[in-house]
């Protein structure tokens, strides 16, 4: 059973509570590697920035639900 | 209507975004699927930039709205009355901040505010769900937004640089052909469309441009090159009208000699062609040759010598935007420039006081909504103020809202009809989600291709309650009688905005002429003390805004006596000269700055006067006196670049305080 997360007494689903830290950070993240001129080795600039907001929205889960991953791998 | 291979890939990205929404919704179990699938037709925007930016602040104008919610509800849900005074009052707040901020950024504000009434006023009687229904709006926004994302960013995206590239190379067209009816001499009629022309791109072209911020891969430097363009085009506007008048000034007391009219031809023949840089340092050179102030210059060669500068000024400030605007569609060219003006945020106009007026009848118009449903007793008359809220703050920021309020009341209506078909005809043979799919298509794409058309937002006042209307939740059952009260609800609701708004709009665009025209007297007013510092350029961005807010009311304007004779581009260039004068009075000899101070108590004087009247007043004659005894001064002065300024500013100010007198 996965618990909800109380944030000022509303509970809030941590998948949910995960995607919208992926939204806020997904967007920084992208600019600072278009800084690093990152974005010359790119082939699809929006399949990238929507993979690094996946990758992003997968590592906040595994933050925000313990034990996610122990289970499958057991 | 253009239905091309963009606006069907957009059509079907926003359907398939809106379906991929529904179908995760379902899959997770959220409440309220059709938020999701709603939300996911909300965001979509034809450029990925613009759509993230849209993204971001619509989840944070949600959350914001949803918190405000959760803290209001249960602990007014005793007492409706007080209850629908907050929200009234809340969602006053909230559209005086947005409509401060002309800025996309405003989308926050607008939706927190509507937020609130949108799942507040539904749920006054079970004030227990608040928590859930507010927690369940955020998650079914999200889901709507990714999938959105994914969609738009994904296949096929369009480049939002290429497109402001296409778009300001049209602005330079527009600009073209303003310029060269200027120097045709054609009717006023002519060039003040040209001159409405390119305001309005400039408006729109700045509102684009806010989102390129938001698009991640694109060159820094794009960003400062579009200020630098923005602020480029907009000095050009005094430029311009000053010349056409100067001309007209010119002609009266004789033909244009004729080195002027071949430069002037020679001009318009460079701006057509597509001509190598050299040309610009070769006409620049011939505006220069007619710049000759020596002895005791008469009227007709100071006003050439203004037409002179003026002309040499606007071949450079030409070339630079033409060439920006061709950097702009080349990646590789655009890296290598090092901009180096152009940081200077654009001075818009805001006036606190008529947002203020508008946020409190807004909270009027909501507020007595409330009180008419609460003791009507009508079980769904939260609907109806809940969609009047939406519909009021949706076009608050129009400078008529009415049309755009009726074609939503209508666009509502066939919502209804449409969405009416659909529940109880068609969905009950409806089994599955590809057949559920299937039958949404042909009205969903077809919304969607309208949707992309320019202007076409507006049908997103069919989309949004139709998908409201579908209700599609996991649990389906149609109920003819609460689709019939809540369908009745919505059209009411909207009814009734509209018809407030048009008690209210005669009054406000009186006060919203009025205060335009004051606060441009009380600026000239102020510069004119000292009191206010502002740049030139911020000067022209400022009453480039204001000319666009006066667009719309050029009806009122014309036909009301009291504003017939204002004439806000001549404030434009009374303020700019004004603002040179005042920097150059720093630099004079004693001598000299004390009848400039004189000059410059005069002008106040009369701008502090007229902004007291607001109609235009005539300048008194010891102003004329006062600027002739300068000018008279300014020829014994020695030969300097601040005699030439002074010498501008001067003839500028005569002109156009006095254009009779001038032209004399």
């Amino acid at each position: 059973m996965i618990s909800d997360y109380a944030v000022f007494g509303v509970l809030i689903h941590p998948y949910m509570l995960a995607l919208i830290f992926a939204i806020l950070v997904s967007r920084p993240v992208c600019l600072l590697i278009n800084r690093a001129g990152f974005y010359r080795f790119v082939w699809h600039p929006g399949l990238f920035d929507m993979a690094v907001f996946f990758l992003l929205y997968g590592i906040f889960v595994w933050m925000f639900v313990p034990g996610l991953l122990s289970g499958a791998f057991a | 209507m253009r239905i091309g291979w963009r606006e069907l890939v957009f059509s079907a990205n926003s359907f398939g975004a809106a379906m991929l929404a529904l179908a995760v919704s379902f899959i997770c179990d959220l409440d309220r699927p059709y938020w999701a699938m709603m939300t996911a037709y909300v965001t979509a925007q034809p450029f990925s930039g613009a759509l993230h930016s849209k993204a971001l602040f619509r989840i944070a104008g949600t959350v914001i709205g949803a918190a405000a919610m959760v803290f209001l509800v249960p602990p007014l849900s005793s007492a409706p009355v007080l209850l629908s005074l907050a929200i009234a009052l809340w969602v006053g707040v909230c559209l005086y901040f947005s409509l401060l901020d002309r800025t996309p950024r405003s989308y926050i504000f607008m939706l927190a505010g509507f937020t609130t009434a949108f799942i507040g006023f539904p749920i006054v009687g079970a004030p227990a769900t608040a928590f859930d229904v507010g927690v369940s709006r955020v998650e079914e926004n999200c889901v709507g937004i990714i999938c959105s994302m994914l969609f738009h960013t994904v296949f096929f995206p369009r480049s939002l640089r290429l497109s402001l590239a296409d778009r300001f190379g049209q602005a330079v067209d527009d600009l073209t052909s303003w310029c060269t009816d200027t120097f045709a001499r054609k009717k006023d009629a002519v060039r003040r469309r040209g001159r409405l022309r390119l305001a309005a791109d400039i408006t729109e072209l700045h509102m684009m441009a806010t989102n390129v911020p938001f698009d991640t891969h694109e060159p820094q430097q794009f960003g400062q090159i579009i200020a630098t363009v923005e602020e480029k085009l907009i000095r050009l506007f005094p430029l311009i009208t000053g010349l056409s008048e100067r001309f007209k000034m010119l002609e009266k007391s004789g033909p244009l000699p004729q080195r002027l009219t071949m430069l002037l031809a020679d001009i318009s023949h460079w701006m057509h062609a597509s001509a190598p840089s050299e040309t610009v340092a070769v006409l620049k050179k011939r505006c220069h040759g007619l710049q000759k102030l020596e002895g005791n210059p008469s009227w007709r060669e100071m006003l050439l010598f203004n037409i002179a500068t003026r002309l040499s000024e606007l071949v450079d400030i030409y070339a630079s935007c033409r060439k920006l605007v061709t950097t702009m569609g080349d990646r590789e060219a655009l890296k290598a420039v090092r901009p180096g003006a152009g940081k200077q945020a654009r001075v818009l106009h805001t006036d606190k006081l008529d947002a203020f007026y508008s946020a409190l009848s807004c909270a009027g118009i909501v507020f007595l909504g409330s009180v008419l449903w609460i003791v009507s007793g009508w079980p769904d008359g939260g609907t109806a103020v809940m969609m009047g809220t939406v519909t009021y703050c949706l076009f608050a920021s129009q400078a008529n809202p009415v049309p755009a309020q009726k074609a939503s009341l209508y666009n509502t209506a066939l919502a209804s009809v449409v969405a009416g078909i659909y529940l109880f005809a068609i969905f009950p043979n409806i089994h599955s989600f590809v057949g559920l799919v299937l039958v949404l298509a042909p009205v969903l794409l077809t919304a969607g291709v309208l949707l992309a058309q320019p202007g076409g937002l507006k049908y997103l006042s069919f989309i949004v309650p139709f998908c409201g209307s579908l209700t599609l939740t996991r649990h389906f059952q149609p109920d003819f009688q609460a689709f019939l009260n809540w369908n009745v609800a919505q059209f009411v609701g909207i009814a009734g905005v509209v018809a407030a708004t048009r008690i209210l709009r005669n009054v406000s665009a009186h006060r919203r002429i009025h205060t335009v025209l004051q606060a441009t007297a009380t600026d000239i007013a102020d510069i004119a003390r000292g009191d206010k510092r502002i740049s030139s350029s911020a000067w022209i961005s400022l009453m480039v805004d204001r000319i666009g807010l006066l667009a719309p009311y050029t009806d009122i304007i014309k036909s009301s006596p009291r504003y017939a004779s204002v004439n806000t581009m001549i404030g434009m260039r009374t303020g700019l000269n004004v603002i040179r004068l005042r920097r150059a009075l720093a630099h004079l000899p004693a001598e000299y700055s004390q009848r400039g101070e004189t000059l410059m108590s005069a002008l106040a004087e009369h701008f502090a006067a007229q902004a007291r009247q607001v109609e235009a007043l005539p300048p008194p004659y010891g102003l004329l006196r006062d600027v002739e005894e300068g000018l008279a001064a300014v020829s014994a002065m020695p030969a300097n670049r601040l005699r030439k300024a002074i010498a501008n500013a001067l003839t500028g100010l005569r002109c156009n305080l006095f254009p009779l007198e001038a032209s004399a």
